[in-house]
């Protein structure tokens, strides 16, 4: 095949070098350009094969003597893409065809090699970051149909489809509908119109196929669901969709800073087939083996390193012969050491914030009581920033703070301004009018005032609006995963993408019980500020 | 020389005159009863002696010094102030907000003066010291309110309708235990009410405010006679008429 060929040769140039360097790590030290033990932060974006590539490429580094830091689950290919430009991030597996259509918004001229020669020249030109080789398989987009409706209904291509599409029901994944190489290009280039179509994710997809809720799906041709659930694939007899070529996206930083790494990088290329992903695939989406197992099987199947021992492959490490609740305790106490990272991350993105919130807050809170024609406005300003949803906000803090703890941070602080702001000044407003007219006819000044009267009234008030932020960013924080930033967040998104109900659960339930934790807490602590002698005092 | 003068003060707020002329003389320890309706800047005139309205033309002169040439808080600690509502911290014991003036003014055993004001303005110290406000009645915590303006021994007390939220009968005893530590201290008093009778019964002159102007000032027992026009509308309105 002239395709394969063509991509088997760029492979070999790129290669060509790489293959003779033995200690990769040490000469990079001695370029002098990076301390090598700088770890190479490797990234991926939340679905299955990009966990397992990453995980893979992370390892090949690990065993060529590199610290690698891994940033899994980044939320999607815009984030991904912005980190790894801004140098927040150093790699991240990605797809020729998703850089043309949906970076470039190019569509496809040419095979394999003119796209991957598109989107190299374009993407160095443009943002100074490079394809390397690509990895030797090709993930494209499938449309899929349970086997038995797509024979019912004799649909072997999409053309065919588009005949029958107006009595089918479409459930597409969020990403999909909105990518120029997705649903509307399909339906433009088919003329494919659905009786409907919904946006489902990726993890309940085949599920939803399988139990006849809808009839067609998008599906990537390399899913190990595609041979569990023996799906139907159509044929693109259009060409509409581009060849989607896997290959390692590297920093500008990365590629001139560290040639080592990259040659390990590239010595991937060209040696991980169709086959063998989706062997991968299917373990870890059929057997449910975790992707550390699965990428280093991977690895070890193209020679890239030793075999695995035998305990990595026995049933006992599969997720999926547990039932859920059951597993759950086990689970988390095998994963401790992960999950009490993760949970410590959650308290310090949770805690950081609200500190930040209340030293702002407060004092902003006291301010607006001595000039009150700002207050209104102010408190409407805050109170829009909480209108934004948790995602959205994080993902606006991109562009100025990066990806990690820091935009994660500054959106949960924006989040707890509001309760904590409206409730001081509200609080200090509401403090015993009288008591507070009376002291400063009798000589207190304000500062008096403030500190004696009116800020220790208002304690349980101010309170209850740390309590509201603490709530709020102990929810909220579990979004900040989908930007890189940890928590418990990070067990909740790889869980939602592998379809993992104990993984998902393992990062859900600590966060909802540190929720109600300190919700209890913070309502002890309302109480024991309040004054003796009002009211709030005596419950 | 007069304790208290106050001379053509003028007072705006927006579009309304508050203040519009008022010249007032009190003499040591003479009680002046401000009388007049809602909105006819008794109020406004009794807050611009201690400096919590600043006016805008004319000057207050307390104790021989224009208020305006001295230091607000010092001049607010220097003088008792009594509210309609009490207006006491509601988290501080009854002993703790009745010392507070000889605590600001840095005055030696600060809550001996509070028990001391305490007991003078007729409540029992054993008793009512370590009682939080809301554990008292509306009398006993007028009495409170009064104890803690007079616990550091001011020659001039202001009162804003001190009687105005208390009962018939509280309102009585209020006023008995009033004019008698007033007389036995000395204090110089000027008193905010709309209640005609009220300012008969406590005060030694009456001024009479309509619209920002003092429109009649009289001692308290030629008022009945010389009384015309609004002054007599008013005793008529309060049931004291001729």
């Amino acid at each position: 095949m002239t395709v394969a060929r063509i991509r088997g040769a760029i492979a070999a140039a790129w290669a060509a070098g790489a293959l003779a360097a033995p200690s990769l790590a040490a000469q990079d030290d001695a370029a002098g350009a990076v301390d090598s033990r700088t770890p190479i932060v490797v990234a991926s974006k939340p679905f299955a094969e990009s966990y397992l590539l990453a995980e893979a490429f992370a390892q090949l580094l690990e065993a060529s003597g590199y610290a690698v830091d891994r940033r899994p689950g980044l939320g999607m290919t815009e984030l991904a893409l912005g980190a790894l430009i801004r140098g927040d991030i150093d790699v991240y597996p990605e797809y020729t065809g998703t850089g043309l259509a949906a970076v470039l918004g190019e569509s496809a001229a040419g095979g394999s090699a003119a796209v991957f020669r598109r989107v190299s020249e374009e993407f160095e030109a443009r943002w100074g970051v490079r394809w390397l080789p690509p990895l030797g398989f090709e993930n494209t987009y499938a449309i899929a149909m349970r086997r038995d409706v797509a024979d019912s209904l004799d649909v072997r291509t999409l053309s065919g489809l588009a005949a029958v599409a107006q009595d089918l029901a479409g459930g597409f994944s969020p990403d999909f509908i909105g990518r120029a190489d997705g649903l509307d290009g399909l339906a433009a280039a088919y003329g494919i119109r659905f009786r409907e179509s919904r946006s489902l994710l990726q993890a309940v997809k085949y599920q939803a196929l399988a139990e006849d809720a809808v009839d067609v799906i998008d599906a990537y041709s390399t899913d190990g669901a595609i041979s569990r659930y023996d799906l139907a694939l159509l044929a693109d007899d259009r060409n509409f969709f581009p060849p989607y070529d896997a290959a390692p996206l590297v920093s500008r930083k990365l590629y001139a800073d560290r040639p080592g790494a990259v040659l390990v990088l590239t010595r991937l290329a060209g040696r991980i087939d169709e086959e063998a992903v989706q062997r991968a695939n299917e373990r870890i989406e059929v057997d449910a083996a975790p992707i550390p197992v699965a990428a280093r099987e991977l690895l070890a199947d193209v020679g890239m390193i030793d075999a695995p021992g035998d305990e990595a492959r026995s049933p006992s490490a599969s997720r999926r012969t547990r039932s859920t609740v059951a597993a759950l305790p086990g689970y988390m106490w095998t994963n401790r050491a992960d999950l009490g990272r993760q949970f410590g991350r959650h308290l310090l993105l949770v805690l950081a914030s609200l500190g930040a919130a209340i030293l702002v807050a407060l004092p902003a809170g006291v301010v607006l009581e001595r000039r009150r024609s700002l207050a209104e406005g102010t408190i409407r300003l805050s109170g829009l920033l909480q209108t934004i949803p948790g995602i959205a906000l994080l993902a606006f803090m991109i562009p100025l703070f990066g990806i990690g703890v820091a935009p994660a941070v500054v959106a949960l602080f924006l989040y707890s301004l509001l309760p904590i702001l409206r409730n001081t000044y509200t609080g200090i407003i509401e403090a015993a009018p009288d008591a507070v007219a009376a002291g400063r006819a009798l000589g207190m000044t304000e500062v008096q005032l403030l500190g004696r009267v009116r800020l220790p009234l208002a304690a349980p008030v101010i309170m209850a609006g740390v309590r509201t932020a603490a709530v709020i960013n102990v929810g909220t924080a579990t979004l900040a995963a989908f930007i890189g930033a940890g928590g418990l967040g990070d067990p909740i998104v790889a869980g939602l993408t592998l379809s993992d109900p104990v993984m998902i659960l393992s990062g859900a339930v600590p966060s909802a019980v540190l929720a109600l934790f300190v919700d209890w807490g913070l309502a002890r602590a309302e109480v024991a500020v309040a004054p003796k002698g009002v009211a709030e005092g005596r419950r | 020389m007069a304790l208290i003068a106050v001379e053509g003060a003028v007072k705006r707020y927006g579009s309304t005159l508050a203040l519009d002329g008022v010249t007032l003389e009190v003499e040591a320890g003479a009680c002046v009863a401000l009388v007049g309706e809602s909105g006819s800047g008794k109020t406004t005139l009794l807050r611009s002696i201690n400096r919590l309205t600043e006016l805008d033309r004319g000057r207050v002169v307390v104790r021989g010094e224009p208020v305006d040439s001295m230091d607000a808080v010092e001049l607010r600690r220097s003088i008792g102030y009594v509210q309609q509502d009490g207006g006491l911290i509601p988290h501080w014991t009854c002993l703790d907000n009745a010392s507070l003036v000889p605590a600001l003014l840095g005055l030696g055993d600060p809550e001996e003066h509070g028990r001391d004001a305490i007991r003078a303005a007729g409540l029992d110290p054993a008793v009512f010291a370590e009682r939080y406000p809301r554990e008292l009645s509306g009398g006993q915590r007028q009495r409170v309110a009064i104890a803690r303006a007079m616990a550091a021994g001011p020659d001039i007390l202001l009162m804003d309708e001190p009687f105005g939220a208390l009962d018939a009968i509280t309102r009585n005893q209020a006023r008995t235990t009033f004019t008698a530590l007033r007389e036995s201290l000395g204090v110089t008093a000027i008193l905010v009410t709309h209640d005609m009778a009220e300012a008969l019964e406590v005060a030694t002159r009456i001024a009479v405010m309509r619209a920002g102007r003092i429109v009649l000032e009289a001692p308290a027992g030629q008022l009945l006679g010389e009384a015309t026009g609004y002054a007599a509308e008013l005793l008529d309105k309060s049931g004291v008429g001729p």
